[in-house]
C-alpha cells in the first residue's frame, strides 16, 4: 500500500510539472514575441549588427522556432564573414554560432529529419530543459 | 500537542517576519521601490501627462491620474519575489475596471509595461461597457470632436 501513495504522489508531481510547463511555455512565448518586435525595431537602425541578429536568432531559438533560428544564425556568421565589426572576438562568436546551429538541428539527442518549427509545441520545452542538447543564448534581455 | 502546534505557529510567523525585514532591507539598499522600479514608473507617467506618485511606501508605491470624470490608479506592491501591479479605473460612464499582473521582482519592466498595455486593449475590447467607445477611439472614420 505504502508503494502506491508513493506512486500516487510521484504521477501528481509529473502532472504538476507538465501543467507548469505548459503555462511557463505560453508566458514565455509572449514575452519573445515582446523581444521579438524590439529587435526587429534595433534592426530597422542597424540592418547589418551581427550580433542583433544572433540576438535574433536567440529568441527564435528560444521560441523554438528553429527554422527561423538557423536563418538568423546563418545570416549572423554570413555578416561576420563579411568584415561587420563585433564588440566581442568572432572567433568566438562564430563557434558559439555554429554550436547552436548544431543545436537548433537536433535540440534533443533523438531529434531526426529536417530543422522544424515547434513554437507551438510545450511539451518540446519540456523535454529541452531536461534533455536538450548543449547551447547558448545570446543576451535577449540585454536589448 | 498544543506545545507543537503554537511552536509551529511561531515559526512559520517568525519566519514570514524575517523574510519581511530581509525583504525591506534590500528595497532600501536598493534605494527605495521607486528607484527599483523607475523605468516601469516612467513609462506609466509617460503615457499619461495627468498622472503623478501620490504615495510612496517601503513596499509599495501608487499612481495616479485624475480628470474629474474618471480616475486612474495604479499600485506596484513588491513581496518577496514577486511585484503585483494592481490597475484600477473609476469614470462615471464606464464604472469601475480593475486588472492585475503578478511578476517575478526582477521581470523586464518594459516588458510589465508591454504586457499591461496588450491586456488592458484586449479587457477594453472585450468588456460590455467598454466596446464600444473603444472601438469608436480605433475607427479612423469616427470624429470624436462632433
Amino acid at each position: 500500500m505504502f508503494f502506491v501513495y508513493i506512486l500516487i504522489a510521484l504521477l501528481l508531481g509529473f502532472l504538476y510539472s507538465l501543467l507548469k510547463a505548459r503555462h511557463n511555455f505560453k508566458q514565455l512565448k509572449e514575452k519573445m514575441n515582446f523581444y521579438l518586435l524590439k529587435i526587429d525595431k534595433e534592426l530597422e537602425t542597424d540592418p547589418n549588427d551581427p550580433f542583433t541578429f544572433c540576438i535574433r536568432a536567440t529568441i527564435f531559438q528560444i521560441m523554438q522556432n528553429f527554422s527561423k533560428a538557423k536563418e538568423a544564425y546563418i545570416q549572423a556568421l554570413m555578416l561576420i564573414d563579411a568584415g561587420y565589426p563585433l564588440i566581442d572576438d568572432p572567433q568566438k562568436i562564430k563557434s558559439i554560432i555554429r554550436r547552436n546551429i548544431k543545436y537548433v538541428e537536433k535540440p534533443l539527442p533523438w531529434s531526426k529529419g529536417p530543422v522544424k518549427d515547434l513554437s507551438n509545441s510545450w511539451f518540446t520545452r519540456f523535454l529541452i530543459i531536461r534533455f536538450g542538447n548543449q547551447r547558448t543564448n545570446f543576451p535577449v534581455t540585454k536589448l | 500537542m498544543w506545545y507543537a502546534i503554537s511552536s509551529f505557529i511561531v515559526l512559520v510567523l517568525g519566519w514570514f517576519f524575517y523574510d519581511r525585514y530581509r525583504m525591506g532591507r534590500l528595497i532600501r539598499t536598493r534605494g527605495g521601490i521607486s528607484v527599483i522600479y523607475e523605468k516601469l514608473i516612467s513609462l506609466i507617467l509617460e503615457g499619461d501627462p495627468n498622472c503623478r506618485i501620490i504615495k510612496e511606501t517601503l513596499y509599495s508605491v501608487y499612481l495616479s491620474a485624475n480628470t474629474g470624470n474618471s480616475m486612474m490608479l495604479v499600485e506596484i506592491l513588491m513581496a518577496f519575489n514577486k511585484v503585483t501591479i494592481t490597475h484600477r479605473t473609476e469614470s462615471i460612464i464606464f464604472g469601475k475596471h480593475k486588472l492585475r499582473w503578478e511578476f517575478s521582482a526582477n521581470e523586464d519592466q518594459e516588458f510589465i509595461f508591454h504586457k499591461m498595455n496588450s491586456d488592458l486593449e484586449t479587457y477594453l475590447k472585450n468588456d460590455s461597457r467598454t466596446r464600444l467607445f473603444f472601438n469608436a477611439m480605433n475607427d479612423p472614420d469616427t470624429d470624436l470632436n462632433v
